[in-house]
């Protein structure tokens, strides 16, 4: 049974051209709120994903759902639902009130206010009359993400919004994301930039080869938190300091590895020079979004060698 | 029909805020002021070559302006049918090639909403270039000293002014009914096309083509839409008219004719307007 707060869900979704299989038996659930990475390398159907469940392509096999409407009826979730592709799909011989004008009577509404707040949001207020065709690709980024967010639709869909930035442009458009974030906006991103995603996802599902292979809260990618390592000197006074903490092993590497789930980590810092272990190195240990999503494609391959043999 | 509509509405919004909407209006006031007033030079220049050969007076003595306003409105529809049929095939091809199309899909409206949304430009469009070009034309005809009193040749009233306005009226509906069918058309062609270059190109190979070879099936020719739209190789309604102003007697089509045009064209537009809607149902935007 299909959730009713489910911002999207994909079900069973094949696309195949020819004799490939672009995207097989994909499933992905969105729900509100989220602000959900469909990460994968180039190639891998994040964009063939999207376009199928926004109704742009029509799936070979399976359904998808956006705010409880099947994809191919999108336009009746009237106007709730903002997407942008790689390629922004702006009026470039139009200035930019023009281009948000034109899609705000797409939407049935004059813009107005909206229009204003969605320039502010992007960073693109006071640059209203200046021609789409002059902007650089970031600002056209920008600028579709305005036409995106007007009216403030319950679901943003963004394929791969980092794409030929710079690192400045980077920078501009996660803090951007970031407060979309905060607003409690419910965002879809796919990328392949694993470390700048990890910056701002509540969730992520890594498409590789056409098929989703874990669909899970960031978190869940990152490791278990409340992990350390540290290096100390002396390991029986650590061992005395993380006592009533949590749980210390050593490692092979001459590192320790503290378990202390919920305890935060400046009192298990404090604990451990109290207790006098001679710190010298003390990190969370977390795999990172990175590592995890490289640790997803070895496993893959031996899934696949070991098949193969 | 409300997507439609809403995409109607963008549409025109986009139209008239485009740089390219201003230069084709300016061009659509343009052409036919020009036409006129090269039709008044070569009139005043036969006029001087009569007066210096001290041959007799020939031709209208009045009603000049009619002649005048058909060969500048005619001129200015001629052009507007390839500016139709270029914002037709663009339309699609152009806005799906852009991604633009995928902003009225993922909004507002159903697939067909977006195709008949932009078909809906078509009455809108071809309204605005007869208003412009009919204002140009009559303008500059009145400026060029035309009158559009009787049609008066040798003190004897071929038509009278009335007449004249009833056949221009006449006239006015099996090409603006082209005219739409022309703009749907290439609604038609967009949807087929992989790109807008193609569905230009297509497009424009179709209709002259057409007005290539028209004049080979006689009066079958009537049957196809295009004949009704004012064309290089024209064969519509804007011509026999042109030959009316002139107070040639035997000028205009007869009225099947005329009915073929006001009934044919439309249903042959809305024709291609669900069949581009059709092909849309199935194609990636």
């Amino acid at each position: 049974m299909e959730s009713v707060s489910a911002a999207l869900e994909v079900r069973g979704l094949w696309k195949r051209y020819g004799a490939t299989n672009v995207v097989r038996d994909v499933n992905l659930t969105v729900e509100r709120g989220q602000m959900y990475g469909l990460l994968g390398p180039n190639g891998s159907g994040k964009t063939t994903t999207l376009s199928c469940a926004l109704g742009l392509l029509a799936p070979s096999r399976g359904h998808c759902t956006v705010l409880g409407v099947p994809a191919k009826r999108l336009h009746r979730t009237r106007g709730k639902v903002g997407c942008v592709f790689d390629v922004p799909a702006i009026l470039r011989g139009h200035t930019i009130q023009q281009n948000l004008k034109y899609q705000a009577r797409l939407r049935g509404h004059k813009g107005g206010r909206s229009m204003g707040e969605a320039l502010e949001r992007v960073g693109l207020a006071g640059f209203e009359q200046r021609r789409a065709g002059g902007l650089s690709l970031g600002q056209e980024k920008r600028l579709a993400i305005a036409g995106a967010i007007m009216g403030s639709p319950e679901l943003v869909v963004l394929d791969e919004p980092l794409s030929g930035l710079d690192p400045m442009g980077v920078r501009g458009m996660l803090q951007m994301l970031e407060e979309l974030k905060e607003d409690g906006q419910t965002l879809i991103v796919s990328s392949h930039r694993l470390h700048e995603m990890q910056e701002i996802l509540t969730h992520a599902g890594v498409i590789l080869d056409g098929e989703v292979v874990r669909e899970a809260p960031l978190d869940d990618y990152l490791g278990k938190a409340g992990t350390w390592q540290v290096e100390v000197r002396d390991f029986e006074a650590a061992e005395r300091a993380v006592a009533g903490l949590g749980s210390i092993t050593k490692s092979p590497d001459g590192r320790a590895t503290i378990d202390a789930p919920g305890i935060p980590g400046e009192q298990i810092s404090a604990a451990l020079a109290e207790a006098g272990a001679g710190v010298v190195f003390f990190s969370e240990a977390r795999l990172g979004l990175q590592a995890s999503f490289e640790l997803l494609v070895d496993e893959r391959r031996s899934a696949r060698q070991g098949g193969a043999a | 029909m409300s997507g439609a509509l809403r995409v109607l509405r963008a549409e025109f919004v986009r139209l008239v805020t485009s740089r390219t909407g201003m230069a084709a209006a300016v061009l659509l006031l343009l052409v036919p002021a020009l036409r006129v007033l090269a039709a008044s030079i070569v009139a005043s220049a036969k006029e001087v070559e009569r007066v210096a050969s001290g041959g007799d007076k020939l031709g209208l003595t009045e009603g000049t302006g009619w002649a005048l306003l058909v060969d500048g409105w005619r001129a200015g529809l001629t052009l507007a049918t390839a500016m139709l049929l270029v914002q037709g095939a663009r339309a699609l091809a152009g806005d799906r090639e852009t991604g633009v199309l995928r902003l009225a899909v993922t909004r507002s409206a159903s697939r067909s909403g977006a195709v008949v949304g932009r078909a809906l430009m078509g009455p809108v469009l071809v309204i605005l270039v007869m208003v412009l070009t009919g204002l140009a034309a009559y303008f500059s005809a009145k400026v060029a000293g035309g009158d559009f009193g009787d049609l008066v040749e040798d003190d004897f009233t071929i038509f009278t002014g009335q007449e004249v306005r009833d056949e221009l009226i006449r006239a006015l509906g099996p090409v603006t009914a082209g005219l739409m069918a022309v703009h749907a058309f290439g609604l038609l062609v967009s949807s087929l096309s992989k790109g807008p270059v193609l569905a230009l190109a297509s497009s424009l190979a179709a209709i002259l083509l057409w007005d290539v070879f028209k004049g080979d099936v006689g009066q079958a020719q009537y049957y196809v839409f295009a004949t009704h739209a004012p064309t290089f190789s024209d064969g519509s309604a804007m011509k026999e008219l042109s030959g009316f102003a002139r107070a040639y007697s035997d000028a205009g089509l007869p009225n099947a004719v005329i009915n073929m045009g006001r009934i044919l064209a439309p249903l042959q537009a809305i024709v291609f307007v669900a069949l581009a809607a059709l092909a849309m149902r199935k194609r990636p935007i």
